[in-house]
């Protein structure tokens, strides 16, 4: 499974592209920004964008709007991985077209299997 | 004049109840009837033997003097007035008089109205009270007829709506709602009229409501109907919400913020420690095995308190919404032991589904993810206060028209002291507990508050050295009730079971639309 990793933290990158390479045997690429998160969508191609709302410049929301604008990345499924959770945030998530919400702080060792459930997949083996 | 016709005059003199009298130009009372000892407990000679003004309140005697020598300078005339005379009690009786002069002479007749003035001032002020009441009301209260039409407003509602008074009465009360609103307001007063059906009436709701400078603002309207001369008529009450809307917007802010601001740091504490523990970075000894374990439940811990506090906020304001649907609840009670399989083994307990299974479904309505949160906590407690190697025992039974589940467990049971405190917010036995257990002390009060939004109850049984039963009853739904397929579609969440000690619903909780991909 090849993720896109889109957060402004840096600790959270390195964690969650760990948890994902290593525990979910993914292929992680990582942007600080949404809008090198875009950049790297377009040359990447990957399966799934999982990323963070709260981010300076381009929030989480906006991006997903600008990804669902350009052709070749519209069919991308997109993941929020946030720590804004109350029901009505993640009613507007939700209604804006992210396909699931993973909440902060995660569990770096049930990542992958979260990814893959919400993309409908089954999960993979990762003990 | 005839005798007869004398004797009848008399007798009319002595027998009826109206005081009647002659006085001269001295003041001084002549004829008296019987009437006058009746009602002011002198004897006729006791009211003759001085001027009859000494017996009058000396508030009203200027006006009684006024109206004697009005009567004197322009004989003739018949006067009506009122005033005070003293009882021999040493009470005043108001008294109702008419009264002439002819030849020097004073002709009067009065009456007791003490009874009425008491009950005219009682009125007066009741209705003052009243005034004062509806004037100095925080809230707009405004009277209409059935066809909208304002009779009267207080103060209130000139300052809230920024109108005259005058420039209310008599207009409709669309005139206080902003555009889109006024035509369903015509639609209330239709749909009213013709079938009955109250949508308004009774009921508090917010409305939007606007301001003479076209400006709308929040407000909770609530209307009472009444019946007055046989004419139907509403009042309405409406209160201007925008300052309590302005507080919760800001509130619910700096609650999102704050809880964005604690995750975000704990995010990297609690991934580290997870890769770590689980060996991602590299083999530990079992020494640094031990205390990494320790930080990483504690930063599990922390999560978890962190989401019981925003639970309870929401409770407190009312905020958190449920996504209620028919669910089988044996299958809810089965996943929740999966979801707590992890945990509970990790205190050496077994969990265990007892008793007969019914054969057909238990429907009831309710929050999937919020019962089993219930269910969780139940069952996690149950487990932390039991001894090793026992048995935590779920059941389900039907009792009368509700369900009830049970979670027994075989531990120390709950001291007398601290029963009547366990549903409150941070209740712990003792203040170790929180680190021995590894509570929050918010768990039961947010279970309580979750069963009772779903229209049930919760309780316990607790025998101290035997153990405790906590349950809830939920109220069943007829077998063939089926699941809302919209509703179900909107808000499905996967649960996911958690591989490590500790780590609770709220740590494996994500939530998918339906598990929808991009088209």
């Amino acid at each position: 499974m090849k993720v896109l990793l889109i957060d402004d933290e840096e600790d959270i990158r390195k964690i969650a592209k760990l948890a994902m390479e290593v525990v979910g045997h993914s292929q992680v690429t990582a942007a600080a920004s949404a809008s090198e998160g875009i950049a790297l969508a377009k040359m990447n191609s990957p399966d799934v964008i999982l990323m963070d709302m709260m981010m300076p410049g381009m929030d989480g929301l906006t991006a997903l709007a600008e990804i669902q604008k350009i052709p070749q990345l519209a069919n991308i499924p997109i993941l929020f991985m946030t720590a804004k959770v109350q029901q009505i945030e993640i009613n507007n998530y939700l209604a804006r077209g992210a396909i699931g919400v993973i909440q902060k702080p995660f569990d770096p060792m049930m990542l992958c299997d979260q990814i893959c459930i919400l993309l409908n997949n089954d999960p993979v083996e990762s003990n | 004049m005839h005798r007869a016709e004398l004797e009848t005059y008399q007798q009319f003199f002595n027998l009826t109840l109206d005081l009647l009298c002659t006085a001269n130009s001295n003041l001084f009372f002549e004829q008296l009837n019987p009437a006058w000892e009746t009602v002011l407990g002198w004897t006729r000679d006791e009211l003759r033997s001085r001027p009859f003004i000494t017996f009058i309140h000396p508030e009203d005697l200027e006006k009684t003097n006024q109206v004697a020598s009005q009567l004197l300078d322009t004989s003739c005339k018949l006067v009506d007035f009122e005033n005070r005379y003293l009882h021999k009690d040493g009470r005043w009786i108001h008294l109702s008089w008419v009264a002439t002069v002819r030849n020097g002479v004073f002709f009067a007749s009065a009456r007791d109205i003490t009874q009425s003035v008491a009950t005219r001032t009682a009125l007066a002020s009741s209705a003052a009270r009243l005034r004062t009441i509806i004037e100095t009301a925080v809230d707009a209260i405004i009277t209409f007829d059935k066809l909208g039409c304002i009779e009267s407003v207080n103060h209130s509602a000139s300052r809230i709506f920024g109108y005259q008074a005058s420039e209310l009465i008599g207009q409709n009360m669309k005139i206080l709602m902003p555009s889109p609103y006024r035509k369903k307001d015509d639609g209330y007063h239709t749909k009213y009229h013709t079938i009955g059906e109250r949508r308004v009436v009774g009921i508090g709701r917010e409305v939007s409501a606007m301001h003479k400078d076209g400006t709308s603002f929040p407000a909770d309207l609530s209307v009472s109907e009444y019946v007055i001369d046989g004419k139907k008529m509403y009042t309405g009450i409406i209160r201007d919400i925008s300052g309590r809307k302005r507080l919760e917007k800001l509130k619910n802010e700096f609650i999102s913020t704050v809880s964005h601001e604690l995750r975000t740091p704990l995010t990297s504490i609690r991934g580290s420690l997870g890769l770590i523990a689980h060996g991602v970075t590299g083999i530990l000894s079992a020494r640094t095995q031990e205390y990494v374990d320790i930080a990483l439940s504690n930063s599990e811990r922390l999560v978890r308190l962190i989401n019981n506090i925003l639970d309870v906020e929401k409770m407190n304001s009312e905020t958190i919404e449920l996504q209620v649907q028919s669910l089988d609840l044996i299958s809810v009670i089965k996943k929740a032991m999966v979801v707590n399989e992890a945990f509970v083994t990790a205190y050496h307990v077994k969990l265990s589904l007892i008793g007969d299974l019914p054969e057909k479904e238990m429907m009831v309505m309710a929050d999937e993810d919020r019962l089993i949160q219930v269910l969780t906590n139940l069952i996690s407690n149950a487990a932390k206060f039991s001894e090793e190697r026992k048995l935590v025992e779920l059941s389900v039974e039907r009792i009368g028209d509700h369900i009830r589940v049970s979670v027994r467990d075989y531990g120390p049971g709950i001291p007398e002291t601290f029963r009547r405190r366990i549903f409150q917010r941070f209740a712990q036995e003792d203040s170790s507990d929180t680190r021995k257990r590894g509570g929050t002390g918010l768990g039961l009060s947010i279970s309580k508050a979750l069963i009772e939004k779903m229209q049930g109850n919760i309780g316990f049984q607790s025998t101290v050295g035997s153990g405790s039963t906590f349950f809830f009853d939920l109220p069943q739904l007829p077998q063939s009730t089926t699941q809302d397929p919209v509703r179900a579609q909107r808000a499905s969440r996967v649960l996911v079971k958690s591989r490590t000690r500790g780590s609770q619903f709220h740590d494996v909780i994500m939530t998918s639309f339906s598990r929808r991909k991009h088209s």
